[in-house]
């Protein structure tokens, strides 16, 4: 990006885009500050949040870009990592063995269902989020028929994972038998402040390298250098620094992470990313263009739903048991809201988005219940204001988001007029 | 429309098949009536009678032989796992020789045992027949009493903690729904009846005479301990020729027949499911021959759904589930949901699609029964009261949403599945911290309003059993049917005025109407605010009938319900009529009603009917959605 093109930071206008972001920090500090936990008990559980859901909120990313909307069917995904997950455990393999067999297995049944769902997504354009809402639910049953009835029935599990005496899968299977629990996150973990200093250091370094080699603006790297640096002051500061006491940080889930993100930003120069970018902007225009549509469409909703597959491995190895019924349900939700609370929009995401939006929805999600106790004396209004909060993000952006492209509409038809 | 060869040859096929089944099935009625079927079945049953009778002596030679093997064992120093799958064995094959060595003790030749079987078998009819006249007018007499007020709802706040705060329901409709098992506790016979039943014993110890003289191996001990067994192998309770047929089939009996040839008891056995096998091959064959016009007239999932709906009538008849039972609860239902489904038809005329935003209105009406609740107001005085008042609330709410709508045209489905969904977890805090203040309603510890609310004792049943009959066994709940008639001729008469003609004309096509004049988002404020009103109102009629009512979470899915019930009934998303909400509720709640039966008579298993709902109920919306999208193509 050159400096000539870059938008000129209008303040108004960014507020307005953010609107959904500052309410929530807003609310974030409010509510940390009331529930009256100790900080660094809030940040242990912040990160290990973001280790579980980082992977899966990515993974929305690309069907957004590509005009898609919040593609909730990513529960379809998790349902797939979920059977092969339950087939690692039903096999008695163990540890990096079992993540990886589930990996792979999720692999193909991932992209045959997301070959169903982008097929499916096709036939009702314009209506994605819905459908994919509804198609979630849809594969919700045949997955339960799958899991109570065919497993165990039909094709024979061992009794690992079934009930002996009863059909279907077990209700909840215990990874710690197989040392699957944090078989990822468990290869290496380092304190908080050792995981600071590095990154810091590799921003740092790459910055000065870039910045010699007049890849970078000065202007861009003053702004990197200087928050890196404001950074590791703040993190030095007296108060801060004993609130990360307990934090921890799993390598290893952090560079499958980062590695996400940079495919999400490198897929993007390709000529594929161009593609998922001209079929977000403009159906016809791409059409015109002699992109095939449906075939771009198709395969962003493939890669969508093979990304949150693993992202629900991660997701259920931190966790450390599989809730074999309802481990998938809440995961398009979630995830949706989050990455909507960074300031995503339907057809509008970025990596950056997607983590702060993960950050400050999982942040109020662990403050919420104890400022509900504080507020209200009752920790059940605290547990539905979380559940209010994840419809209401979605609701909200949904609303916003339409009722801007009619404004922009009706300010296109009054132009051309 | 043309139809292939093939098909006509499959069709063909499986009318013969059909016509094979057909004249089986009649054959085999008729020849419940001959004699020499009933010979027949005399015969297996004195074998099956003495097959009863020989168990004593068969357990007893199982047992010595047990004992044996087991110091055999001993004596060898088997292990223990050898120990007793070397007796285990050895006991069965005791058992099996024990059977072949008594088999020819079984004479037919002896006149005065068949005899003694014949006076019994009298005896016992006449005793049951008289029972159950007993029994009928005792539960008669108990029905007209106040029927027990459970309370199966336990004062426990919902629990907390875990990511996903969905709470299930304590109550689940399937529960409610089951068919109600005759409660006889408190069942006194009269002194007839008791003497009566003394008066079969002499005839049974004339049957157990007969068999000593026959097997003089069995002690006097042995058969008074196999009495009770040997007299119900003559005839038990409710017999029928079915269960006096399987009894005797799984003692063995078709092995001696002289009579019929036993392939052809086990047709006069089937004769009803091969009845039913046929009607089923008859809808088979006609949906192969038409399946190109009825899946163009209907759409795939609706043609799946009618299929799916005479395969469960056909399954129904084959696992014995008692029709009249089923139709009450089918009638049941299609008045429970009836109301709610009709709030989707001024959505979509008016051209909101969908009116995924219904939990809005539902919550009105919950609101309004929990005032009448709070207020202690019983009988239809609460009922009005609740209606009314929920109907006032649901206007301004209405009307608002209908604004809402205007500014999101194009998503409004969308965008209404999640302001439903909002507005349900919004009020979930606000039945938690509205004041008030009933005992009956709140939790026990702490504030806040309970998760399920028991209606019985205030509008429980009220509309259902306003002019209930009974006629063949079939609990017609009038008040209940014809409060949705109502409801809908009221939408009807509604289509059919001006205003009414308006909105379906803004809803159908937009442009024309706003260039004829017509005030577009009028009309879409007047049908959200009609669909919000009318599910408000559905929802009390729904909870009067189900018993309880949900909050919280409860109303979530109730939009999705409807909007599917709609669907199936013919409705697009954009388009719709009374006899969609009608026929697309009886057949969706239909098939609900008999999945649980026939589920439950099939697998011993819960949820199946929970996740045939899933799947019927999104694969329609799925369905209607994809139709829809035609407009959005490139």
């Amino acid at each position: 990006m050159t400096e000539l093109n870059r938008p000129n930071i209008n303040i108004g206008k960014h507020l307005k885009e953010y609107v959904v972001t500052y309410v929530f920090l807003i609310l974030s500090v409010i509510f940390i500050i009331v529930s009256g936990r100790p900080m660094n008990d809030i940040l242990f559980q912040i990160m290990s949040r973001l280790v579980r859901n980082l992977f899966i909120v990515l993974s929305l990313i690309i069907p957004i870009i590509t005009g898609m909307g919040i593609n909730f069917a990513i529960t379809i995904g998790a349902m797939a990592a979920q059977v092969g997950m339950l087939l690692a455990i039903n096999w008695s393999l163990t540890g990096i063995a079992g993540i990886l067999v589930s990996a792979l297995i999720t692999v193909p049944l991932a992209s045959a269902f997301g070959f169903l769902i982008g097929s499916l997504l096709n036939k009702m354009k314009g209506q994605e989020t819905i459908g994919s809402l509804i198609l979630g639910y849809f594969a919700n049953g045949a997955y339960q028929l799958l899991f109570l009835f065919v497993f165990g029935m039909i094709i024979p599990l061992s009794e690992k994972v079934t009930i002996v005496g009863a059909t279907g899968v077990r209700n909840t299977l215990d990874l710690t038998i197989n040392k699957l629990q944090g078989a990822i996150d468990g290869v290496l973990r380092i304190h908080f402040s050792t995981a600071l200093y590095i990154v810091s250091g590799i921003i740092l370094v790459g910055a000065i390298i870039l910045f010699v080699t007049k890849r970078m603006s000065s202007r861009r790297f003053y702004t990197l250098g200087g928050l890196t640096v404001l950074f590791l002051i703040i993190y030095h500061l007296p108060f801060v620094q004993p609130s990360f006491a307990n934090v921890h940080v799993p390598v290893v889930t952090f560079v499958l992470v980062g590695l996400l993100c940079l495919f999400n930003a490198g897929i993007m120069k390709t000529r594929l990313g161009q593609q998922f970018r001209a079929v977000g902007q403009s159906r016809t225009v791409a059409n015109s263009a002699g992109i095939n549509v449906n075939r771009v469409r198709l395969i962003a909703i493939m890669l969508s739903t093979v990304l949150a597959g693993w992202g629900q491995i991660i997701f259920i190895q931190n966790l450390g048991t599989l809730q074999t019924y309802s481990a998938h349900e809440m995961v398009g939700l979630y995830a949706g809201a989050a990455i909507l609370v960074g300031g995503a929009s339907i057809n509008r995401a970025t990596n950056g988005q997607a983590i702060i939006g993960c950050l400050l929805f999982h942040t109020l999600f662990v403050v919420a219940q104890d400022a509900g106790t504080v507020m209200f004396g009752n920790p059940v209004v605290g547990e539905y204001f979380r559940v209010f909060l994840c419809y209401g993000v979605i609701a909200v952006a949904l609303v916003m988001h339409t009722w801007r492209s009619h404004t922009a509409k009706k300010k296109m038809s009054a132009l051309q007029a | 429309m043309k139809i292939a060869k093939s098909q006509k040859i499959l069709a063909g096929l499986v009318f013969l098949i059909m016509l094979a089944l057909l004249v089986a099935g009649i054959m085999g009625l008729m020849a419940r009536h001959q004699a020499s079927t009933f010979a027949t079945l005399d015969e297996m049953r004195s074998y099956s009678v003495m097959a009863t009778a020989h168990q004593p002596l068969v357990d007893q030679y199982g047992k010595e032989a047990n004992e044996k093997a087991y110091e055999y064992a001993q004596a060898n120093g088997y292990s223990r796992n050898q120990r007793r799958d070397y007796v285990l064995e050895q006991e069965a094959l005791a058992r099996k020789e024990a059977l072949v060595a008594l088999r020819p003790g079984f004479s037919q030749d002896s006149p005065g045992y068949a005899q003694a079987i014949l006076t019994l078998d009298k005896e016992l009819e006449k005793y049951y027949l008289a029972l159950d006249a007993e029994e009928k007018a005792f539960l008669a007499a108990k029905g007209q009493e106040a029927p027990p007020v459970e309370v199966p709802v336990e004062e426990a706040p919902p629990a907390e903690g875990t990511d996903a705060a969905v709470m299930e329901a304590p109550i689940s409709e399937d529960d409610a729904m089951r068919p109600v098992i005759d409660d006889l506790t408190g069942f006194e016979p009269s002194a007839a009846l008791v003497a009566q039943k003394e008066a079969i014993t002499p005839y049974a110890d004339a049957l157990l005479s007969e068999i000593s003289l026959i097997h003089p191996a069995l002690t006097a001990d042995m058969l008074a301990g196999a009495r009770q067994p040997i007299i119900d192998a003559v005839r038990a309770k409710g017999d029928t020729f079915e269960t006096i047929y399987d009894r005797a089939l799984a003692a063995g009996a078709d092995s001696v027949l002289t009579g019929r040839d036993p392939l052809f008891m086990r047709m006069v056995r089937e004769a009803e499911n091969l009845l039913y096998l046929a009607f089923g091959a008859l809808a088979l064959g006609l949906a192969i021959l038409f399946y190109k016009t009825m899946v163009k007239r209907m759409g795939t999932p609706r043609f799946i759904i009618l299929l799916f709906f005479i395969l469960l009538i056909v399954l129904a008849g084959l696992y014995d589930i008692a029709i009249p039972g089923m139709i009450t609860n089918i009638l049941q239902r299609l008045g429970m949901y009836g109301v709610l489904a009709l709030a989707m038809l001024p959505g979509i005329q008016s051209g909101i699609s969908l009116n995924m935003g219904m939990p809005i209105g539902i919550i009105s009406g919950l609101l309004s029964t929990v005032i009448a609740l709070e207020m202690n107001l019983t009988g239809w005085g609460a009922l009005v009261f609740a209606i009314v008042v929920g109907i006032l609330m649901a206007v301004p709410v209405g009307y608002a949403y209908g604004l809402l709508l205007n500014r999101i045209k194009g998503s409004e489905m969308t965008v209404s599945t999640y302001v439903g969904f909002s507005y349900v977890s919004l009020f979930c805090i606000a039945w938690m911290l509205l004041p008030f203040r009933n005992p009956k309603l709140t939790w026990a510890l702490g504030s806040g309003l309970r998760l399920m609310h028991n209606m019985s004792g205030n509008i429980g049943g009220l509309l259902d059993n306003f002019l209930r009959f009974n006629v063949l066994g079939v609990s017609v709940p009038t008040g209940l049917l014809l409060f949705l008639g109502l409801s809908c001729l009221v939408m009807y008469l509604f289509e059919r005025s001006r205003k009414g003609v308006a909105m379906i004309a803004a809803g159908s096509n937009p442009a024309f109407a706003k260039a004829s004049g017509i005030n577009v988002d009028h009309m879409r404020i007047i049908g959200t605010t009609l669909s919000t009103v009318i599910a408000a109102v559905g929802i009390i009629v729904y909870s009067q009938s189900f018993g309880f009512m949900s909050l919280y979470m409860g109303p979530q899915q109730m939009g999705f319900i409807a909007a599917s019930a709609i669907l199936i009934g013919g409705a697009s998303v954009s388009k719709a009529k009374v006899f969609h909400v009608i026929l697309g509720t009886f057949l969706f709640q239909g098939v609900l009603a008999m999945g649980i039966q026939v589920a439950n008579a099939m697998i011993d298993v819960s949820g199946l009917s929970e996740v045939m709902r899933i799947l019927i109920s999104n694969g329609i919306i799925l369905y209607a959605l994809t139709q829809a999208g035609g407009k959005g193509r490139d």
